[in-house]
């Protein structure tokens, strides 16, 4: 659905986003997470055809979004971040005239109209001035209007910022129902929100993907956290001869306790041969358990590599 | 070129939608009533025309101050709006990720604030069919149509000016007072011209002047002086200032 090839946009001296590179195939509800600043909103743009790219290839549905742009912008719906909508309308009017505009025939027009208000829940407010509209029902003309085409691929820039714990909840609902038909890309810097609704994350922090994996991979990785009194480098050697640690990081020492993670290879849990291994040692220790590593750590472990 | 219709349609209904279009309008009306006042004083005194000099009715049409203060008002207000309230907003982002091109945008905004112009001067027209109808004064349509002509054509320029303005900035009173200035300026070169006309060292300079003396045009529209290439000038300008402003939308592609 989305091939991304070595894209790069710089506004002039600052790149926004730095040679990335993905794909995304049909059916995918891909969660594009990245702090404040980090070039989300920017490929979003050039993947709707809003701006262009300085450098690299972008294709949606097999089209070059800067040759064949009329062709993908037929197949996208794309909700900005900030919802910009025209206020003098009314929500059914502002519908109707999106839908002549995106080509929805005028046989199908009213019922689908029907169906994509009913779907976001605005058939409440269909005779308001959009003007006078909460936020939330904003956000949710806005979604409606988005996949009013019944686009193949739904970019969603952040499409629940702004909502009530209430309103969260519903549009998430609704992006999960809607995954079911359509490619979904959506981007947030809301952890919970990717590991409701996502089957897959990417996450980008200055300009360049960080991490790419399915959200099942990610929640797997375990580490075991120890806290040990004994002299940190010789521990630290010792642990990295235990067979099936995949690595060990030191961390800040506590009341002159040694303390460490260690990433093991494949998730084995290796408490056992761990605490085994620094008694036999002498060392005595505090503390030993298995963290499941969090979206959160990865997020930050992530965004935090750039910063070094 | 199957998008036009629809968004002309929003550009229409958006100006209808605000405020400042029914305040335009009576503005317009009140000026236009005016006119058809001084036109009446005007016809009732008895007097002789001097050849070459503008008739009543055709200063009541174009050849008078209060229609150019209103035109110098009318359309930086009808043009301030069009693409920069879009950028302020940024609604310029859905409607340009929707499948429309640049042009369609620039001309259903060229064709919804045409199409308000002419709104605007539809009193004027009413005033004299029914001075015809019910004053019972037999006047000639001709010089009236060309004078209307005029009017038509320097409004196609002259808004094509405030639309490409508009598409330049975000600020909206940026693009007005660019818009102000520049017709302003069209406006009194009508003075320099008259300068030039009477100096013989620079007379040579007086016909390319004449070009931007929006004014004169007028009055040599309603005395029988029809002469095409002005009506070229302006439709020329027009052109040019959409394509420019085609142009200045798809530059956010070049960035």
């Amino acid at each position: 659905m989305i091939q991304v090839d070595r894209l790069v946009k710089s506004f002039g001296s600052i790149v926004a986003v730095d040679r990335i590179s993905f794909e995304v195939s049909k059916g995918e509800i891909v969660g594009f997470l990245g702090p404040n600043g980090a070039g989300k909103t920017t490929t979003m743009r050039i993947l709707t055809c809003f701006i262009p790219a300085t450098s690299g290839q972008a294709k949606v549905g097999g089209f070059d979004v800067m040759t064949d742009s009329i062709e993908v912008r037929r197949r996208i719906g794309y909700l900005p971040e900030s919802v910009p909508l025209y206020g003098e309308m009314r929500v059914n009017e502002y519908l109707n005239y999106r839908a002549k505009l995106k080509g929805v025939p005028r046989a199908e027009r009213s019922s689908r109209i029907g169906y994509v208000m009913e779907r976001c829940r605005v058939d409440d407010r269909a005779r308001q001035l959009i003007g006078t509209l909460s936020k939330g029902y904003r956000q949710r003309v806005g979604l409606a209007d988005a996949m009013l085409h019944n686009p193949d691929l739904l970019i969603l820039d952040e499409p629940t910022v702004g909502l009530d714990p209430i309103q969260i909840r519903e549009t998430r609902k609704v992006i999960k129902e809607l995954g079911e038909q359509h490619t979904i890309l959506l981007s947030t810097h809301i952890l919970p929100e990717v590991e409701m609704v996502c089957e897959r994350v990417m996450i980008i922090a200055s300009g360049q993907i960080k991490l790419d994996d399915k959200l099942a991979n990610l929640r797997g990785g375990a580490v075991i956290h120890l806290e040990v009194r004994g002299p940190q480098q010789n521990v630290h050697n010792m642990l990295e001869t235990i067979d099936g640690v995949a690595g060990v990081d030191a961390r800040e020492p506590q009341d002159g306790l040694a303390v460490f993670d260690v990433r093991t290879k494949n998730d084995e849990d290796l408490r056992e041969k761990i605490s085994q291994r620094v008694a036999q040692n002498g060392w005595p220790i505090r503390q030993l358990d298995l963290r499941q590593r969090t979206l959160e750590d990865r997020f930050i472990e992530a965004a935090m590599k750039v910063e070094e | 070129m199957k998008n036009l219709w629809t968004l002309t349609q929003r550009e229409i209904g958006g100006f209808f939608l605000s405020p400042i279009a029914y305040m335009v309008l009576i503005g317009m009306l009140a000026v236009s009533c005016l006119n058809f006042w001084f036109l009446l004083t005007e016809l009732s005194e008895l007097r002789i025309e001097a050849a070459g000099e503008a008739s009543p009715m055709v200063r009541y049409v174009a050849a008078n101050l209060w229609f150019w203060l209103s035109m110098l008002i009318m359309v930086p207000v009808a043009t301030m709006r069009l693409i920069a309230e879009e950028k302020r907003s940024g609604t310029i982002e859905v409607l340009m990720t929707a499948p429309v091109t640049d042009l369609e945008v620039v001309l259903s905004k060229f064709i919804g604030c045409v199409a308000f112009y002419c709104t605007m001067w539809t009193p004027s027209v009413i005033f004299l069919v029914v001075l015809r109808q019910y004053g019972n004064f037999e006047f000639d349509w001709w010089p009236l149509y060309a004078v209307y002509l005029g009017v038509f054509t320097v409004g196609l320029m002259f808004l094509s000016v405030g639309l490409f303005y508009s598409s330049l900035t975000r600020n909206q009173i940026v693009a007005a007072i660019l818009t102000f200035a520049t017709v302003l300026i069209m406006f009194s070169t009508f003075l320099i011209h008259w300068y030039l006309e009477r100096n013989p060292s620079w007379s040579a300079w007086a016909p390319p002047i004449k070009y931007s003396a929006v004014l004169l045009h007028l009055i040599d529209f309603g005395t029988g002086k029809m002469e095409v290439k002005y009506l070229a000038f302006h439709l020329s300008v027009m052109v040019f200032m959409l394509f420019l402003t085609t142009k200045i939308v798809e530059a956010r592609k070049w960035r």
